[in-house]
């Protein structure tokens, strides 16, 4: 039965931190030293395992999902990846551009 | 005056105005001529401007009729051009704001390894492990991985790696619930796919028989929280945990879809990151082990056993520029405990399997580096050097068994791309027991991240 409660608690916790994580990402959209700070996450964090992925090997949305499956993996922090995401966005906008 | 004179006084006007009146009709009979050859000139002209008239209301006339033609057209393509702008204002509004996600990953490998002693040379058919990754908004993600293998019989083996739900809770917590990789140490989770993988194998100690957990069933939190110039990180799990394997000296360390005994196993990895890119990580599990009361084919009847299990371990690595640098320990120690059957000595003095106090260890250290960090040369710069040494022992009762070793590691790597390399390497396996034979393994891999 405690596993049960742990579990319901749990759930209450995920629906109220939900709305959390999505107000967060909001505020992350109008900060437009995102890029920089992307591009210095990118560069420290993506290689401490693996070898670092071109930005044009994904598309846009690949990536959002990409990096949040990096997030869970390596723990890193939601805003770092916001972050990460801006970053790689824009390298392939200006791929586009060219 | 005379009657002469004035008669021709008289006479004078009237022929002058004769002359004058013969002269002027001369002159107009002249007059006619020109007026009736310009008159006809004229009527020409009229005729011609007639017709031009004519065709310029027929050309008015096609005009109208093509700028009512135009008219419609333009009409049409106005509301084509509405439509489409309507249609990619749509799409678009469904691009940015679409609530499912998704993305294919994964990994495959080949390779060849011939092996010293009677052991045959052989191709290797390797894996495809793909992953799937579907992401809802920006609070849950699923994400699942197959390994799909070709056995030494031909069987093509499915497993399931992994199948998770992950709850973005918060920037720093991330709730994970369903099968997931162990999160003990830094191999299994993060560095075993064949294309982050530095080796062709995987170290002494890690994979089936070895002392790494590979996955478990339950559920996680886990996160990471910026500390000054660190990231603490964090992996707690709560799952079914292990079971006791067929032999003595080895454990199911993977997760299974039913705990047989009730007990939770707890466990996971605490860590810091720091912005130089040193890790050092600390691992903990903690798990009790059951299995009922058996009864084999042969009619032998094996007891209720049980044992308490503990699990430590920590951890290095620094990745920087072209230096790859990492080192893990782990220390695992089953020991039996008082179950239903009875006291642990009586247990023992049964003599079955499983029941005796057993300890696994392992540990490797692995540089490699990229020449890149030496050469501008491109080609000179995909190649990478890789040494890994390390050393597994598992006891029972004190005594060492047979799977343990002592490995060597040396291997030459070439990147292709950032996540294609081809892997060459030679592996040596001095076995501690004597009575093993060592071996020597000549291997290359071409693995595949995606």
């Amino acid at each position: 039965m405690k596993i049960v409660k742990y579990i319901m608690a749990a759930a209450l916790l995920t629906s109220v931190s939900a709305g959390v994580a999505v107000e967060a990402a909001e505020k992350a959209k109008k900060d437009p030293m995102q890029v920089v700070r992307g591009a210095k996450s990118w560069a420290q964090t993506c290689g401490r395992c693996h070898n670092i992925r071109s930005p044009k090997e994904l598309t846009d949305e690949e990536w959002e999902v990409s990096a949040t499956h990096m997030r869970v993996r390596a723990n890193l922090p939601g805003d770092m990846v916001r972050d990460i995401i801006v970053f790689l966005k824009a390298s392939n906008n200006e791929k586009v551009e060219k | 005056m005379n009657s002469r004179l004035k008669k021709k006084i008289l006479y004078a006007p009237l022929f002058t105005s004769m002359v004058l009146v013969s002269m002027t009709t001369a002159q107009s009979q002249e007059t006619a001529d020109d007026l009736k050859t310009k008159v006809l000139e004229l009527e020409k002209k009229i005729s011609g401007m007639d017709l031009l008239k004519q065709e310029l209301q027929e050309l008015k006339k096609n005009l109208e009729a093509k700028e009512k033609t135009i008219t419609v057209k333009e009409d049409k393509l106005d509301s084509e051009i509405k439509s489409i702008r309507a249609l990619r204002k749509a799409a678009s509004v469904k691009e940015g704001q679409s609530d499912t996600k998704w993305h294919i990953a994964g990994y495959a490998d080949v390779g060849f390894e011939a092996v010293s002693g009677d052991a045959k040379d052989s191709f290797l058919a390797g894996k495809f492990n793909p992953a799937f990754h579907f992401q809802f908004q920006d609070w849950i993600m699923f994400e699942s991985e197959l390994e799909i293998e070709t056995s030494d019989d031909g069987d093509t083996e499915i497993a399931l790696e992994y199948s998770q739900l992950n709850f973005l809770l918060h920037d720093n917590a991330t709730l994970v619930v369903g099968k997931f990789l162990s999160p003990i140490g830094q191999f299994q989770e993060r560095l075993h796919p064949s294309w982050i993988n530095r080796a062709v194998n995987m170290p002494a100690g890690f994979g089936h028989g070895g002392v790494q957990p590979t996955s478990d069933v339950g559920v996680m939190l886990r996160g990471g929280l910026p500390v000054s110039d660190f990231i603490f990180t964090y992996s707690l799990a709560v799952g079914n945990g292990p079971r006791f394997g067929h032999d003595e000296d080895e454990l199911e360390l993977e997760g299974f879809g039913k705990d047989n005994d009730g007990n939770k196993s707890f466990g996971g990895r605490l860590a810091l990151v720091h912005k130089s890119s040193l890790e050092f990580g600390f691992s903990y599990l903690n798990a009790d082990l059951n299995a009922e009361e058996e009864v084999h084919a042969d009619g032998d009847i094996e007891p209720a056993k049980q044992a308490d299990y503990r699990l430590w371990g920590v951890d290095l690595a620094y990745k920087k520029g072209p230096w790859d640098i990492r080192s893990e320990y782990l220390n695992s120690k089953s020991t039996p405990a008082a179950g239903d059957a009875g006291h642990v000595e009586e247990v023992v003095e049964a003599g079955h399997g499983g029941l005796e106090p057993v300890t696994w260890e392992t540990w490797y250290g692995q540089v490699a580096y990229r020449l890149s960090g030496l050469s501008d040369n491109p080609t000179l710069g995909k190649f990478e050097p890789v040494v890994r040494y390390g050393e597994f022992r598992v006891k029972v009762d004190d005594v060492l068994a047979a799977a343990s070793e002592k490995r060597w590691n040396v291997g030459l790597n070439y990147w292709a791309a950032p996540t294609i390399v081809i892997k060459t390497g030679i592996e040596r396996r001095n076995y501690m027991l004597a009575s093993r034979p060592d071996e020597t393994r000549y291997q290359v891999q071409m693995a595949y991240g995606f």
